[in-house]
């Protein structure tokens, strides 16, 4: 009965943290609710695997991004989305993101349509605000290699939002 | 100016828009329900830990079964009440004389013998007291590994600790193995038991280099270049040389204090670079 209670506990103190982490990851907040709850059901089944050894927090954000990993695989599987599904930013012109869409959501957009990894990197690094070495922990992979990801995450970024960086340096 | 300097102002520039940019970014926002939602939907959802009471409910069973083979074991055996046949109408039985073997005094030789006889029974008695000792793990045997590596987390017993840990290696329980050796406190005991194995689990560990967290793959070249020999190093030499797995080889090779295996890690910078290999011992610093 202990652990049901703890398992709940710790399951409603993170559920706000983990759905605005899917939220970023996928960029539609109903996909998000349904990653978080796969990952809900994937944490009470491994439940047994938690050691305590790191923090429920990261535990169960290691649980999400695998489960988000599996369901990129299965959309690619079903060739619904390609893996560089990038929407082409350089055709917005800085005026109508100023005007029209909020610019604020068009970055979100872009930021959720990186390529997985650089993806995982950008809203760890940036949105947790957790080190490179935490990151890499979290992915298992090395520090370089978060690096690398983050930098060409950025140089991505710089490239597609280059006509309105351009605009407002003027 | 030279054009580097400019590059490196605008790119400072744009990095730090793009920073504002980031920090700008907004999600749309998710459904008002949908926490509520998912709230809801975490309250049926049954964690598949074992509970408690189930433990319990075993313990007690098991303590019943015990009981039950005790009593049956000792309870005295009834005697089956029998009715007395009714006596035989038959002439009452001729009385044999019984025999009775005539028995005469020992002899000093009969007495010498007997004496030995007894001597060599308790020196058998007393051998056999010896030899049969009771096995230490033979509790730790019945856990399953879960239990295993709870017992090894919890105890402050090092010799208790060290059995739990021997039976995970002899059950190939790799990954539970790596956890100790990634923790501080008992990495010396895990290395330490892992040397002791006459026949240690090396292929398994030259798998787990392949493993899909960063830290367990420099555990297992850990505990690899504790048990360094000349077979183990020569493979890990031929990893580096067809970059396979060549960053943990390295790795492996460098845990390793054998001068064998300095003289091949020499050899490795031929396929890999000073850097990399200096990259590599940072990771291992920072790991360990």
């Amino acid at each position: 009965m202990v652990d049901r209670e703890t398992f709940d506990r710790l399951m409603l103190d993170h559920l706000s943290a983990a759905l605005r982490f899917a939220t970023r990851l996928l960029g539609d907040p109903q996909e998000a609710e349904d990653l978080v709850q796969e990952a809900m059901l994937r944490a009470a089944r491994n439940w047994k695997s938690f050691r305590g050894a790191s923090s429920f927090r990261t535990w169960l954000f290691q649980i999400l991004i695998n489960a988000f990993r599996d369901r990129l695989r299965g959309k690619r599987a079903r060739s619904e989305v390609m893996d560089d599904d990038v929407c082409d930013v350089r055709s917005i012109d800085p005026l109508i993101a100023t005007q029209g869409a909020e610019m604020a959501e068009i970055v979100a957009k872009l930021v959720s349509s990186l390529p997985p990894r650089q993806r995982e990197v950008l809203v760890l690094a940036v949105y947790e605000e957790m080190s490179s070495s935490d990151v890499a922990k979290m992915l298992g992979m090395t520090e370089q290699n978060v690096r690398t990801n983050l930098h060409y995450a950025r140089q991505r970024l710089k490239a597609q939002l280059g006509p309105y960086m351009s605009e407002n340096k003027r | 100016m030279t054009r580097d300097r400019e590059d490196n102002f605008a790119g400072d520039a744009s990095d730090a828009m793009l920073d504002e940019l980031l920090a700008q970014a907004r999600w749309p926002e998710p459904d008002s329900q949908s926490e509520s939602r998912l709230r809801m939907r975490c309250g049926m959802i049954r964690p598949t830990r074992t509970p408690v009471y189930r433990i319990a409910i075993a313990v007690a069973a098991m303590i019943a079964i015990v009981v039950g083979i005790w009593f049956v074991e000792t309870r005295p055996r009834s005697r089956i009440a029998v009715a007395p046949p009714a006596p035989p109408s038959v002439a009452p039985p001729v009385t044999v004389e019984k025999y009775a073997p005539r028995v005469r005094p020992l002899g000093p030789v009969e007495r010498l013998v007997l004496i030995e006889d007894k001597l060599r029974n308790a020196q058998r008695a007393k051998a056999s007291s010896q030899t049969v000792k009771p096995d230490p793990l033979a509790w730790l045997r019945r856990l399953d590994n879960a239990a295993l590596v709870r017992v090894a987390s919890a105890t402050n017993d090092a010799e208790r600790r060290d059995n739990a840990i021997r039976l995970l290696l002899e059950r190939n329980d790799l990954q539970s193995f790596l956890y100790f050796v990634l923790r501080p406190n008992t990495r010396n005991e895990a290395l330490a038991v892992l040397h002791e194995m006459p026949n240690p689990p090396t292929s398994q560990l030259l798998a787990e280099l392949n493993h899909r967290q960063v830290d367990y793959r420099l555990a297992a070249a850990k505990a690899l270049g504790g048990l360094c020999d000349q077979k183990i190093d020569r493979t890990l030499l031929l990893m580096v040389a067809t970059n396979n797995h060549r960053r943990e080889a390295i790795a492996a090779l460098l845990s390793c204090s054998d001068p064998h295996a300095k003289q091949l890690l020499s050899q490795a910078q031929a396929y890999a670079s000073a850097d990399e290999i200096r990259s590599v011992q940072h990771d291992l610093n920072q790991t360990f």
